[in-house]
């Protein structure tokens, strides 16, 4: 687990890096950065094996973001996060190359289930 | 104003109002989504420490704290929006021009944050009252906003400020950084016809790169 490595990507701090913290209960380590920006010059630094994105943030929007770090690492896996009123987005993103998606609130252990199956992992 | 048109501007005030509750909406299910994981942190914590880990007094704390102010600030969004949806109980009333121009400037932030565009008021020192129809002021200037946030460049900052000249409140919106090039959106159409209908002058002005809508409003009850 602790080889893991996944990026979470979301304008609101709070729940990255209490997410975050969530996972590093569990025994994943996860960085967590707050904009698009972030989230490619961190993909541009290191190698990373999930990253959980939000669809909507500021300057850059998600799918943008997973397009752009697909180009910096294409066996990178992309599960997005989309509000509750807006699942078409991640319907969309899937078209684009996300592995999966997943409606806020975020439910931990689905979560952990979908990053396991994105790294090829086995429940 | 034919029938048509009119039946066009009640189509247009519904979207205004869709347009908010989906963007207040999206900013509640944040805040849910981080009380969420603070409480799942909570039970990760509990569970924690009834397997023998030490979790300390602090963590809970801060824990507490910063479940304290995702519920305060959901409650704030929830008191702007209800200030919204009873904004169009009456077609006329009078009411407080800077409180209403303060809400609609708070509901639009997060809009603006997401075009990276700052939204900048500033309040007139005296209360002015003014008898109007507050859901349709706020739709029009939000429609001055949106047709800036869609010609302004990247962190503009947007200017909305109310005074008093003669008879009328005079409410302007400024924004510099829109190029001489710069398309303006067609829905300056629509906010002069929103005007017209309430009775307020609306002017248009383009200025060496900076746009401005200046709105006056009559001040006796007409």
């Amino acid at each position: 687990m602790a080889d893991l490595k996944i990026l979470l990507v979301d304008d609101e701090e709070e729940l990255v890096s209490t997410l975050a913290d969530r996972l590093e209960f569990r025994g994943y380590h996860a960085d967590a950065v707050l904009s698009g920006a972030d989230a490619i010059k961190k993909v541009g630094e290191e190698k990373y094996n999930v990253a959980v994105i939000d669809v909507k943030m500021p300057e850059i929007n998600g799918i943008e973001v997973m397009k752009l770090i697909l180009k910096l690492q294409e066996d990178i896996k992309v599960i997005l996060m989309t509000g509750h009123g807006s699942p078409e987005e991640g319907e969309l993103g899937m078209s684009e190359g996300a592995f999966d998606y997943m409606v806020k609130p975020i439910n931990i252990d689905i979560l952990i289930s979908k990053i396991k199956a994105a790294a090829g992992m086995k429940e | 104003m034919n029938k048509r048109d009119h039946q066009n501007l009640k189509a247009e005030s519904l979207a205004f109002f869709g347009s908010i509750t989906a963007s207040v909406t999206h900013e509640l299910t944040n805040v849910i989504a981080i009380i969420n994981e603070l409480t799942g942190l909570l039970d990760d914590m509990y569970y924690a420490a009834k397997q023998g880990q030490i979790i300390e007094g602090d963590r809970l704390g801060n824990l507490h704290g910063r479940l304290s102010r995702q519920v305060n600030r959901g409650k704030e969004i929830v008191k702007r929006l209800n200030k919204f949806a009873h904004s169009s109980d009456h077609e006329r009333i009078e009411s407080d021009l800077n409180e209403i121009l303060r809400n609609l400037v708070e509901l639009m932030q997060r809009p603006a944050d997401m075009k990276k565009i700052q939204l900048n008021y500033e309040p007139a020192l005296e209360e002015f009252r003014l008898t109007a129809n507050p859901f349709e002021l706020q739709h029009l200037i939000f429609r001055c906003f949106r047709t800036l946030f869609d010609s302004a460049e990247e962190n503009s900052a947007i200017k909305l400020r109310a005074n008093r000249s003669g008879d009328n409140y005079v409410v302007t919106i400024d924004c510099p950084n829109i190029s001489d090039e710069s398309p303006i959106s067609d829905d300056t159409e629509l906010i002069r016809k929103l005007a017209a209908f309430q009775g307020w002058d609306l002017e248009l002005k383009r200025d060496d790169g900076e746009f401005s809508f200046i709105l006056s409003l009559p001040i006796a009850q007409m």
